[in-house]
């Protein structure tokens, strides 16, 4: 069975190969120290289990699960986290909360490989994604042909509704994401992001004019020069958030 | 004597939020992590490591509140925990101390130095796989001494952004002790940031 270990202390990782030493039916195909490198990797090599610590540099262990195209089974290996809390209380996966035993490491992965055999490259785990999806946004991870790309939140302009996607305009380009309006709206710093319109949440800091259009209606220039649809809700609660 | 029982466990109350306000347990569980597996890997590093986290420990739980400290211990404190943290992160993490002996005999509020150690590997180290530099200067100036405790930024952005709470923790100390607002200032460029303590000579009496 192939393994991939995402681990960032040297120490941490010593520990996990140590521990796996012992099982002859586990070959460890990679060692990845950041989540970009990792998800990458589990997306290429498509191991049946990943052991995965939270704290991680460039994409946090959460954000490499938003990631993945199919899911092996994820351990994850973690000191202390809220949100890992959180996955605990939910039972969505397996964990281990550091530092922990060669008895409960076992058990984790013996748990795994049974589960291996029956539900293989799934999607990935439904209540796993649901708490990833529920983690407020400090940042947009997007993934296209050309790889994965990071979104700091002041870089972008605003973002469109495009049925099940969204589209992300921004600094750097746009990217689209498989993602409701309503789930990244509900995610987004509500003092900063404001659902003007249907179809649009714009970065309040980003918009340069606003002005009248129809009956009811308005149009915000943004300062990428684009301009979008305000619907008079919007428009209030853009009165609200920019006090005018 | 009722009043007398319910300040006790006020006071008692207080002291514990102190303690769990030193205490940071992703830090703590981290360490005893590295330490399991250096059980294993290099056992001699792993006694240096418990006896490290050990004195670590001890001074955070010697300390109150109110208690002053020479700005030397503080140094020999943070020294230890970077040492710890450098087991954790490797070649990572580096880190510089620029100061004379003299700067270091000032009296300061204890553990106020550590929290932004621990806030500079957070912001830094943890955030990047590339070598993140700590830089601690101690200047004399005519009413003190000036700490300056700077750390690079990675350039992706942060998955988390530091919600500050430390820094006012600390700020409030340092307001309560020396009766000025102005005391910690903080600066941030695009691949740096610099935490500022002015220590004056005088606390108020």
């Amino acid at each position: 069975m192939k393994l991939i270990i995402v681990e960032d202390e040297q120490p941490a990782r010593d520990l996990l190969k140590h521990y796996l030493a012992f099982d002859e039916t586990i070959e460890i195909i990679g060692e990845y120290a950041d989540g970009f490198s990792g998800a990458l990797a589990i997306n290429r090599d498509k191991p049946d289990i990943v052991l995965l610590d939270i704290q991680l540099p460039k994409l946090n262990g959460f954000e490499l699960l938003e990631l993945l195209d199919l899911s092996p089974q994820i351990i994850f290996t973690t000191a202390y986290d809220e949100y890992a809390i959180k996955a605990f209380e939910l039972n969505a996966t397996d964990y281990l909360l550091k530092p922990f035993s060669k008895e409960r490491f076992t058990q984790a992965v013996q748990r795994a490989k049974e589960k291996v055999g029956n539900d293989k490259h799934q999607e990935v785990n439904v209540s796993v994604k649901a708490i990833a999806s529920e983690m407020p946004l400090n940042r947009v991870v997007v993934k296209d042909s050309k790889g994965i790309h990071i979104i700091a939140m002041n870089d972008i302009f605003y973002i469109e509704a495009q049925d099940d996607y969204i589209m992300i305009y921004c600094t750097q380009g746009r990217y689209m994401k498989k993602q409701t309006m309503k789930n990244i709206e509900q995610r987004l710093n509500p003092m900063q992001f404001v659902r003007v319109h249907r179809s649009y949440i714009a970065n309040v800091l980003e918009i340069d004019k606003l002005e009248p259009y129809e009956k009811d209606s308005y149009i915000a220039t943004i300062k990428n020069g684009e301009t979008i649809k305000v619907s008079a809700s919007g428009y209030k609660l853009l009165r609200e958030q920019l006090d005018f | 004597m009722l009043r007398e029982a319910e300040l006790k466990t006020l006071v008692k109350e207080a002291e514990l939020t102190w303690l769990k306000l030193q205490i940071n347990p992703h830090f703590l569980f981290n360490s005893l992590n590295s330490i399991s597996s250096l059980t294993i890997t290099a056992p001699d590093k792993a006694q240096e490591m418990i006896n490290r986290l050990s004195e670590l420990l001890r001074y955070s739980l010697k300390q109150s509140p109110n208690s002053m400290v020479s700005l030397s211990d503080e140094v020999e404190n943070c020294k230890k925990y970077l040492a710890i943290e450098q087991v954790r992160f490797g070649d990572r993490l580096k880190y510089n101390f620029d100061y004379s002996n003299e700067a270091l005999q000032i009296l300061v509020p204890s553990m106020v130095l550590q929290p932004l150690f621990e806030n500079a590997v957070k912001h830094s180290v943890a955030q990047t796989d590339s070598t993140s530099i700590i830089t601690a200067q101690f200047t004399q100036t005519s009413v003190g001494v000036c700490v300056s405790i700077i750390n690079s930024l990675p350039e992706t952005p942060a998955s988390s952004i530091g919600t500050g709470v430390g820094l006012e923790n600390i700020k409030r100390r340092l307001q309560l002790m020396y009766g000025t607002a102005t005391l910690l200032n903080v600066n941030k460029s695009i691949d740096k940031f610099t935490v500022t303590i002015e220590f004056p000579d005088k606390i108020l009496s």
